[in-house]
């Protein structure tokens, strides 16, 4: 399934969540689900700015090939740092799948007019956590093209 | 007149010091002094027009008066004198009778007095007599002596005294100059040889005994004698004719009838007073003197003077005099009236002023109210929309903040429920699927709570909703639910309506799900959706037509097989928290008070109805969509061809085939059954 990663290379997701617990569950699903999968994990939008930006700490750290972003976040919300991602060039590709509590309309449509690629209602049951992230794992992960070089498209 | 200004003092807000237009107070009360002076003005100019015309008229009236007094007064003069000269002539002609013959018998005296005709032509005269010196000798006078002593010894004696009435034939043998004033008058006409008139006789012998008189004496003298001087008239005197005149009737009853209210006053001498007075026409007119209308003349000579004087009295004015005081009067009635009618003007000016003035206040108050009323609007719309948007933000809160603690309490019950099934007991599993359940429901109570507190209205302006699409949907949401339940789905042509195509999803999704739920122990629900036309007044198409006109109301239902709804209670299942049946039930128990308010927010109605069967009827009216521009305003075309290949994998139910069978005929485009099962395997 990540044969066209580079050998040794594991896909990497960012997920912005303030929440240990939802991070928790999310970091255990994703574990059951795909374990080559490293999973990074930031609790706030500026955390997640430095991150992405390779600030401090994040020097090193890889480009994540798939973003799961809380809708709502202390300090700079969910919407705020999508706004900055997709505004920015060298970021814009990354595929970043808005996660909330709440599917009011006025939400789904403010992630969307911002450019998310998905927006999720977070599930009630682990099992739908699980499969959700499964599912969303797979075909952003397996299936989508990326614009990266390495990246060309699922390995079939 | 109340001062606007005072009107303006009480007012507040922004524009309390800006008059309005065409009130300005200060303008009504300059206007009111300048009205005040105009009828000053005009008053003092119709009094003093008055005052001109009552002088010019005056005027015009005195010289009018004093014309005719002085035309009358010299008239009257004219006969007096005439009357005197007359009685002069006579008296000459008594002279000359007696100087023309050596004897006069008294016969011939009285003849010639009968010729005279005295009484007829001379009214007045009281008789005509001579009268002779008792001793001419005596009567030697020293030149230059007082007159005084005199006159003592003068006597004169009546000889002859016509005509010969009884008091004339008394007087005869009397002394003359008894009396002081014939006396006087007797002397000097002898000294004289003239004509002279005495003065008043009040009583004496030889005139009248019954009234004041006087005579006039004309001395008779001896002829061919020289009559030098007072000496030789003495001497040659022969004796006196003379008349006596009674006053009472001394110009005659024609004069007197002629004058009129003149009084006329006759004086002996050039001197007019009590003393000289010989006749006075009215002697209850007064003597004022310096009367404009009074004329005095003094006529004869220095030897017999007569000064006439002429008053005019007070019934001499005549009517045309009243001239002035009729102006004068007319002009104070017409300032009166000018003066009434500028009251008026200014009364009532003054009222329309003040109320005016009251209005405007009125109105300016009322405008105040408006205004403040308008701000209090104002700053209530304001905090209405703070409160809406703290509402807003609340909602936010509620839905992500409450939202999130209830989801992990649920995800992590199930987690520890899969991750260490093995080692929990019955209970234990049991007791999580509690929290997780528990969990779930107050999340979808906050759910629907806050759905139910977004609907009060439509979201910006109603869309065309084709209820066709709309039941697609929720014929793919429910397709578990129907397939768990073994459910049927009936849905016949459903047409195009105005308004929001989510919350018209979520009611009759929510209609469909109770539908399926309340159903009878034992018996599957069968649930049949439906819609009819409301005929209107101007809507020629009936129910089952499938058209309606642009103002057209839909009435759609939800019919199930369910155990009905207690007749008490089918108000009651709308309001929020209601549960029929609170053991059985999952939901929230806001699903029917979402249901109505979605309804009342696109200005429709809800109802349920029981059916023929014993289920529930659940109906709610709709507008129609306005046409689009060549579209059709009924049930959507596409729904029938686009769902047909689900159509064609067959019916889950035989209800749903018989109700299907029995309409397709008519309606051509009616929708199949929804094959809800086979969908959702597909899906699985």
């Amino acid at each position: 399934m990540s044969g066209s990663r580079d050998e040794g290379e594991r896909p990497t997701v960012l997920l912005v969540e303030d929440s240990p617990a939802d991070a928790e569950l999310a970091v255990i699903a994703i574990r059951q689900a795909r374990p080559e999968v490293a999973v990074e994990v930031v609790n706030s939008g500026e955390a997640a700015l430095r991150y992405l930006y390779h600030d401090g700490e994040h020097a090193d750290a890889p480009t994540p090939d798939l973003m799961l972003l809380d809708f709502n976040l202390p300090g700079r919300s969910g919407v705020e740092v999508l706004e900055l991602v997709k505004s920015d060039e060298a970021l814009r590709a990354i595929p970043v799948v808005m996660f909330s509590n709440s599917n009011a309309g006025s939400d789904v449509a403010s992630a969307y007019r911002h450019h998310a690629n998905a927006y999720l209602l977070k599930p009630m049951e682990y099992a739908d956590i699980k499969e959700s992230l499964t599912a969303l794992l797979a075909f952003w992960l397996d299936w989508v093209c990326s614009p990266a070089a390495d990246r060309v498209g699922p390995a079939v | 007149m109340a001062d606007p200004g005072d009107e303006h003092a009480g007012r507040t807000g922004p524009d309390a010091n800006r008059p309005l237009p065409g009130t300005d107070g200060t303008g009504s009360r300059l206007g009111g002094l300048a009205d005040w002076g105009k009828t000053t003005w005009i008053v003092g100019l119709a009094l003093a027009l008055t005052g001109l015309g009552w002088w010019y008229a005056q005027q015009a009236v005195e010289s009018a008066t004093a014309e005719r007094f002085h035309a009358e007064s010299f008239r009257l003069q004219g006969m007096i004198t005439q009357r005197m000269r007359g009685q002069e002539t006579v008296l000459w002609g008594g002279v000359a009778m007696m100087n023309g013959s050596e004897h006069v018998s008294r016969e011939e005296w009285a003849t010639y007095v009968a010729s005279l005709g005295l009484m007829e032509r001379w009214p007045g005269v009281a008789g005509f007599g001579w009268a002779t010196p008792t001793d001419p000798s005596d009567v030697v006078e020293r030149a230059g002596a007082d007159e005084a002593p005199g006159p003592e010894r003068l006597e004169a004696t009546v000889t002859f005294l016509e005509p010969g009435n009884e008091q004339n034939e008394r007087a005869i043998g009397a002394d003359l100059a008894a009396d002081p004033s014939l006396r006087e008058a007797l002397g000097r006409a002898r000294d004289t040889g003239r004509t002279v008139a005495s003065a008043i006789v009040e009583s004496g012998a030889g005139g009248p005994e019954d009234q004041r008189w006087f005579a006039l004496v004309a001395p008779v003298y001896e002829r061919s004698v020289d009559l030098d001087d007072v000496d030789d008239r003495r001497a040659a005197l022969l004796g006196w004719v003379y008349t006596s005149l009674g006053l009472d009737n001394l110009t005659g009853q024609r004069a007197a009838r002629q004058a009129g209210p003149i009084d006329i006053e006759l004086y002996h001498g050039d001197e007019a007073g009590p003393a000289t007075l010989l006749y006075d026409h009215d002697p209850s007119m007064p003597a004022t003197a310096g009367d404009r209308l009074t004329r005095q003349i003094t006529v004869g000579g220095p030897e017999q003077a007569w000064t006439m004087a002429f008053r005019a009295g007070p019934g001499f004015a005549t009517t045309a005099d009243a001239l002035p005081t009729v102006v004068g009067v007319a002009g104070l009635l017409i300032t009166g009236l000018l003066l009434f009618v500028v009251g008026s003007y200014r009364w009532f000016h003054g009222r329309a002023t003040e109320l005016v003035a009251t209005r405007t206040a009125e109105l300016e108050a009322s405008n105040d109210e408006l205004g403040r009323r308008s701000e209090l609007l104002q700053a209530q719309t304001i905090e209405l929309q703070r409160s809406n948007d703290e509402l807003r933000q609340f909602a936010r809160v509620v839905s992500h903040d409450l939202q999130a603690p209830l989801r992990t309490m649920a995800s992590y019950s199930s987690l520890v429920t899969s991750t260490y099934q093995d080692r929990l007991e019955g209970d234990g599993q049991r007791w999580l699927a509690y929290i997780s359940s528990a969990a779930k429901r107050q999340s979808g109570l906050i759910r629907d709570l806050l759905q139910f507190m977004s609907l009060d209205r439509l979201n910006g302006e109603p869309d065309r909703v084709d209820l066709n699409d709309v039941m697609d949907a929720i014929a793919r949401d429910l397709s578990s639910l129907f397939v768990a339940e073994s459910a049927g789905l009936t849905v016949e042509r459903l047409p195009v309506v105005a308004g929001d195509a989510g919350q018209l999803q979520r009611l009759i999704g929510n209609l469909v799900h109770n539908a399926v739920r309340h159903r009878r122990p034992g018996v599957p629900a069968q649930v049949v959706v439906g819609a009819a036309p409301i005929p209107t007044d101007d809507d020629g198409g009936g129910p089952g037509t499938g058209s309606a006109g642009d103002d057209a109301t839909w009435r759609i239902h939800v019919r199930d097989n369910g155990p009905g709804i207690d007749p008490e209670l089918r108000e009651r299942v709308f309001e929020v928290f209601h549960q029929p049946d609170p053991a059985s039930s999952t939901g929230t128990g806001m699903g029917l008070a979402i249901c109505r308010k979605i309804v009342r927010a696109h200005g429709g109605e809800i109802g349920v109805v029981p059916t023929a069967d014993g289920g529930s009827e659940f109906w709610f009216t709709l507008p129609t969509a306005p046409a689009p521009a060549g579209g059709d305003a009924g049930a959507g075309d596409g729904a029938g061809g686009g769902d047909g290949d689900r159509g064609d994998d067959g019916p889950v139910d035989g209800g749903g085939s018989e109700s299907e069978a029995g309409t397709r005929g008519r309606t051509r485009s009616r929708r199949p059954t929804v094959p809800v099962g086979v969908v959702a395997e597909e899906q699985r």
